[in-house]
C-alpha cells in the first residue's frame, strides 16, 4: 500500500514501564515495532491485557515511555511534550472505544467539534463551516449541532468521535477498540465509514481491537500482540486466514461464527488446541 | 458522498433547563421565594425603611409599634424595622464576600489539584486540611482586632475558612473527570492544560459548587452574626448580630427585641439550606423519577384490555413449542411498559416463548430491542417505574405472574437464577468472593456455615477455577474479568436452578475468554439439565450454544425458530438482516480494495449505504 522506504509511522523497539506502586513496575510493551504507512490501515489484535492499548496511548504521548522510538514524518517524537505535542495534533489523533465516555456530556456537538479547531485560532464562522463538513462526512444531519451526547445512540456518538478526530485532518488516526461497544449491525456500518472516510481523505489508522473478524474488515497489515509483544506480523489475509503462531490461531478459533456446522466445527478445534496447550 | 442513511432531520427533544425543575418542586419555590423577599428588602431598604436606622431618637427608647414606627424602638431608641432591613443588605453583602473569596480560592486550587494529581495535591490538600483543623472564630477575632474591625476584611478571612469546602468538592469531581476518554480526546487534540482546566474542568464541577454555594452561604450569614452578637465590626454598620445582642441583653424585659433578627436570620439560612438540598437532588438524578402517581396509571393502563383499535398491536407475538407441563420457562404475551411523563412507553409489546429443560434458548436483538428487559420481566426484577403484565408466566410448571413479590423473590436462587454482563460490577467490592457465595446457599438454602463452603468451593471447581481457596479469600477487584464471570456463574449454578437466564454473559469479555464461558455455560446446562436462555446480540453465540433462537426488534418477536432452520431459510427480512451483520464471511479490506479499484466508489458506497439503512435510527 504504501511505500516502505519512509512510512508516515514508525515505532521501533518502545517499551512502555507502569509504576503499580513505590518501586513495583509492569512492563507493558516489551521492546514494539511497527509501521504504518501513509492512507494505510494497519491492525493490532490481542486480548485484553496484552498491551495493543497501551501502544496507542504511548504514540499519543498518553503513555511512559521506558526506551525504543517513535518516528512520525521523519521526525522523533518520542518524547514530545508541551508544544511540540500539541502542534502533533494536527497530524495525529484519536477514536476511543466508549462512546459514552469519549464526549463530554456538558458540551453540544457544535462545541465539541469546534474545540479542536478554537485551539489553532480558527475563526468561528470557518470552525461553523468545517464542523458542517464533517457532520456530513460522517453521515449525521446538520441539525445534529445544537444537541447534546446523551440524545444520541451508541452508534451515533462513535460518528461524532470520528468526526472530531477528523476536523483537523490528521495524517494519522488511532482508533482504539472503536466498535467493540456497538451492535453487530453497527460495528458494519461503522466499519464501512472508517473505509469510505479512509478513501476520501487518505488518513492512515492504527486500528486497535479484540476482533480478528473487525480488523479483516478494514486493515490492510495485521500485527498480533500477545503480553507485551508481537507475536505475528504481515498481510490482513495470511495473518486471518492462515495465522503461524499458534496465539493467533487459538484467537482466530475462540471467535464463533455465525453458522451452527462451522462454528461445531471450530469449537471441536479450539477445545483440541486448547487442551493440548 | 453517499446519501444520509439517517433521518435528515432529528425528532425535536424536550429540554427542561435546571430552573425549571427547581421551579417545579414545592419546597424549591417556597425557599427561593422567602430568599428572594430578603433579597428584595435588602436591595430596597433605603426605600422602604422611612427612617436612619443609626438615628437616636429618645422617645423611641423600647417603643412599642406605632406612629410609623412599624415594629417599634430598640434599647438605644433606634428603628427596629429600618435596622432590620440595613441589616439584611449587610449580611447578604457579607455573605457574598465570603461566597466569592471562598470560590476564588477553593475552586481553582481543588480543580487544579485533582486534575494534576502528585506533589500538587498533596501540598494543597496538607493545607486544605490545616485550615480545616484551626479553630476559625480564634483567628477570625485575632484578624478583627488587627484589622481595625474592617467588615469586608472579616468576611474574606471567614471565605478563606470556607474555601476548603469548596476546595474538597472540586477536587473529587476533577479526579473523577480527569479520567475520562474525553479529557485524553482534548489533550490528544491539542489543548494546553490551561485550557482544559478552564473548559472541561469547570463544566464538570459547575452542578456541586452551585449546591455548596448555597450552603457556604448559610454558614457564612450565621458566623457574620455570631461575630456580629460579640460586638465584632463597626458599630455604625446595623446588623441582626448587633440586634440579636441588644435583644439577648434585654431577654427579660423585653424578649420581643430578641424576635424579629432571630426569625429573620432563621428564615434566611433555613431558605438558603432547603434551596441548596433541592438543587443537589435535582443535579444526582439527570432523569426525572416517575411519581407513584404516574405509575400507579401505567399500570392501570397497562392492565386494561385492548380496546379494539389498538388490538393489532397488543397481540402476542412468538410462539411455543413445548406442551406447558414440559416447560422451565413459559411465557404469555408478556408486555412491559414504563411510566413517563409523556405517557406510557412499552418496551416490550406482547411476547410469547417457551424453553424446555436441557434447552437453550436463544434471544437475540439489537439494543432497544426489549430483550433485556423480557428476561428482567421472567425475573421480576424490572427498574423503578416498570411495569410487567402478562397472560401468564410458568416457570418450572407453575404459573407465577400472580404471586406476590414476595414469592416470587423467592424463586430466585432457588427456581431461577441470573448471569448478568458485567461481571465485575456485580460483585460487591466490600466483600470478599467466600461471603457473596456462601450467604445465599446459607439464606435461600438454609445450609449450615461450613457445608455452604464446601459448596461454593466445590462449585468454584466445577467452573474450572484451580486455585478455589485463594479465589474464595480474594475481593473481586483482585480477580480478572473472565474469572469474575466464573465466579458468577459458580453463584448462579451453585443453587442448582432450573432456569439459568444469561444476559449478555461475554459481551465484556474478549473473544479467547467468551469462548471458555460458553464452553463452561455449555458443559453445566447438560450436567444439569438446566434450561438456559441467552440474550445476547451476536449470532456467532447463538450458532455456538442455543438450540432454539427467539428474534426480537422494538419490543416484539419477529421470529422463532430452531438454530438450524434459523441459520439456513431466515424467514424475516430482519432476521437475515442480522445474521448477515456478522463479518465471517463479509469480504475482507483486500477485496473491498480492488472491488472499489475495479468499480470506482460507486459499487462500495452503494452497499455501505443499504448497511447504514439498518442502523442506528430512531430512538
Amino acid at each position: 500500500m504504501s511505500g516502505d522506504t519512509s512510512p508516515l509511522l514508525r515505532v521501533d523497539d518502545l517499551v512502555v514501564d507502569y509504576r503499580l506502586a513505590r518501586g513495583v513496575r509492569f512492563r507493558a510493551l516489551k521492546g514494539v515495532s511497527i509501521t504504518v504507512g501513509a492512507g494505510e490501515c494497519v491492525g493490532l489484535v490481542g486480548e485484553s491485557g496484552s498491551g495493543k492499548s497501551t501502544l496507542g496511548r504511548a504514540l499519543l504521548g498518553l503513555a511512559p515511555v521506558e526506551s525504543g522510538k517513535v518516528t512520525f514524518d521523519g521526525q522523533d517524537i518520542t518524547h514530545a511534550k508541551g508544544t511540540a505535542r500539541r502542534k502533533l495534533a494536527n497530524d495525529i489523533q484519536v477514536v476511543f472505544q466508549d462512546p459514552y465516555g469519549s464526549l463530554d456530556p456538558t458540551m453540544t456537538v457544535e462545541e465539541i467539534l469546534a474545540e479542536p479547531l478554537e485551539v489553532t485560532g480558527t475563526s468561528k464562522k470557518q470552525a461553523r463551516a468545517v464542523v458542517a463538513e464533517m457532520l456530513d462526512r460522517v453521515r449525521l444531519p446538520g441539525d445534529a449541532v445544537h444537541r447534546y451526547p446523551s440524545e444520541f445512540s451508541g452508534g451515533q456518538r462513535q460518528r461524532i468521535a470520528i468526526a472530531r478526530a477528523l476536523v483537523r485532518r490528521p495524517r494519522l488516526i488511532v482508533c482504539d477498540e472503536p466498535v467493540s461497544a456497538l451492535d453487530l449491525t453497527t460495528q458494519a456500518t461503522i466499519l464501512d465509514l472508517f473505509i469510505d472516510l479512509q478513501r476520501e481523505t487518505g488518513v492512515a489508522y492504527l486500528f486497535i481491537s479484540h476482533d480478528l473478524g473487525v480488523v479483516r474488515r478494514v486493515c490492510h497489515r495485521t500485527s498480533v500482540m500477545y503480553q507485551g509483544e508481537i507475536v505475528e506480523s504481515g498481510h490482513t489475509r495470511a495473518v486471518t486466514e492462515e495465522p503461524d503462531h499458534p496465539y493467533t490461531r487459538r484467537l482466530l478459533l475462540a471467535a464463533p461464527v455465525a453458522d451452527p456446522a462451522r462454528q461445531a466445527e471450530r469449537r471441536a478445534a479450539w477445545l483440541g488446541l486448547r487442551d493440548s496447550a | 458522498m453517499t446519501a444520509a442513511p439517517f433521518p435528515t432531520a432529528l425528532a425535536p427533544v424536550k429540554r427542561v433547563s435546571l430552573l425549571r425543575r427547581f421551579l417545579r418542586r414545592p419546597m424549591g419555590v417556597i425557599a427561593l421565594f422567602l430568599f428572594l423577599i430578603v433579597v428584595f428588602l435588602a436591595v430596597f431598604a433605603p426605600l422602604l425603611a422611612k427612617f436612619d436606622p443609626n438615628h437616636v431618637d429618645f422617645n423611641l427608647v423600647y417603643a412599642r409599634p406605632g406612629n410609623g414606627h412599624v415594629l417599634g424602638g430598640d434599647s438605644a431608641g433606634r428603628d427596629l424595622y429600618s435596622r432590620l432591613l440595613y441589616g439584611a443588605k449587610t449580611t447578604l453583602w457579607g455573605a457574598l464576600i465570603t461566597c466569592v473569596a471562598g470560590l476564588v480560592i477553593g475552586v481553582p486550587a481543588g480543580v487544579s489539584a485533582g486534575y494534576f494529581g502528585g506533589t500538587l495535591d498533596r501540598i494543597l490538600t496538607w493545607i486544605s486540611d490545616a485550615l480545616q483543623s484551626v479553630p476559625a472564630m480564634i483567628v477570625l477575632l485575632v484578624v478583627a482586632a488587627g484589622s481595625g474591625q474592617s467588615f469586608p476584611v472579616l468576611m474574606i478571612a471567614l471565605g478563606v475558612f470556607l474555601a476548603p469546602g469548596y476546595y474538597r468538592i472540586s477536587r473529587a469531581r476533577a479526579m473523577s473527570v480527569r479520567r475520562e476518554p474525553y479529557i485524553d480526546a482534548a489533550r490528544v487534540s491539542g489543548m494546553t492544560n490551561a485550557r482544559i482546566l478552564r473548559t472541561h474542568m469547570m463544566r464538570a464541577v459547575y452542578p456541586p459548587l452551585v449546591v455548596q454555594t448555597a450552603l457556604t452561604a448559610g454558614i457564612a450569614i450565621g458566623m457574620q452574626a455570631g461575630l456580629q452578637f460579640l460586638g465584632i465590626g463597626s458599630a455604625s454598620t446595623p446588623s441582626w448580630g448587633q440586634m440579636m445582642n441588644d435583644g439577648f441583653r434585654n431577654i427579660l424585659s423585653y424578649p420581643i427585641l430578641l424576635l424579629w433578627p432571630s426569625i429573620i436570620l432563621g428564615v434566611t439560612v433555613a431558605a438558603l439550606a432547603l434551596m441548596g438540598s433541592t438543587l443537589a437532588d435535582l443535579i444526582s438524578v439527570r432523569a426525572e423519577q416517575p411519581t407513584p402517581r404516574l405509575r400507579a396509571k401505567a399500570r392501570q393502563w397497562m392492565a386494561t384490555p385492548p380496546a379494539a383499535s389498538d388490538l393489532p398491536a397488543r397481540e402476542p407475538s412468538g410462539m411455543h413449542a413445548h406442551q406447558i407441563e414440559n416447560c422451565a420457562l413459559r411465557v404469555d404475551n408478556l408486555r412491559v411498559g414504563y411510566a413517563t411523563k409523556a405517557g406510557l412507553k412499552e418496551v416490550v409489546r406482547g411476547v410469547s416463548l417457551d424453553a424446555a429443560p436441557g434447552e437453550v434458548l436463544g434471544i437475540v436483538g439489537e439494543s432497544g430491542s426489549g430483550k433485556t428487559q423480557t428476561s428482567f420481566a421472567v425475573l421480576d426484577l424490572l427498574p423503578s417505574g416498570g411495569t410487567a403484565v402478562a397472560d401468564g408466566i410458568w416457570i418450572g410448571g407453575k404459573e407465577v405472574s400472580r404471586l406476590s413479590a414476595k414469592d416470587r423473590t423467592a424463586l430466585l436462587g432457588r427456581e431461577i437464577a441470573y448471569v448478568p454482563q458485567e461481571p465485575l460490577s456485580n460483585l460487591d467490592p466490600c466483600y470478599t468472593v467466600e461471603r457473596q457465595l456462601v450467604e445465599p446457599l446459607r439464606r435461600v438454602h438454609g445450609m449450615s456455615k461450613a457445608d455452604a463452603r464446601k459448596r461454593a468451593r466445590e462449585v468454584l471447581v466445577r467452573v474450572g477455577i484451580t486455585d478455589p481457596d485463594r479465589v474464595l479469600r480474594s475481593y473481586p477487584h483482585q480477580i480478572s474479568g473472565g474469572m469474575a464471570q466464573r465466579v458468577l456463574i459458580a453463584g448462579a449454578v451453585s443453587g442448582r436452578p432450573s432456569l439459568l437466564i444469561a444476559d449478555e454473559p461475554t459481551t465484556a469479555l474478549d473473544v479467547t475468554v467468551q469462548a471458555e464461558v460458553l464452553e463452561l455455560l455449555r458443559e453445566l446446562q447438560r450436567e444439569y439439565g438446566m434450561a438456559l436462555m441467552i440474550v445476547t446480540h451476536n449470532f456467532g453465540v447463538v450458532a455456538d450454544i442455543c438450540d432454539r433462537v427467539v428474534v426480537m426488534k422494538d419490543g416484539r418477536i419477529v421470529e422463532t425458530g430452531a438454530v438450524e432452520r434459523i441459520f439456513r431459510s431466515p424467514e424475516d427480512p430482519y432476521t437475515a438482516e442480522l445474521i448477515s451483520a456478522s463479518l465471517d464471511d463479509a469480504d475482507g479490506r483486500h477485496e473491498l480494495d480492488e472491488a472499489w479499484a475495479a468499480n470506482g466508489s460507486s459499487a462500495a458506497e452503494g452497499r455501505s449505504a443499504a448497511h447504514a439503512a439498518g442502523e442506528d435510527g430512531a430512538r
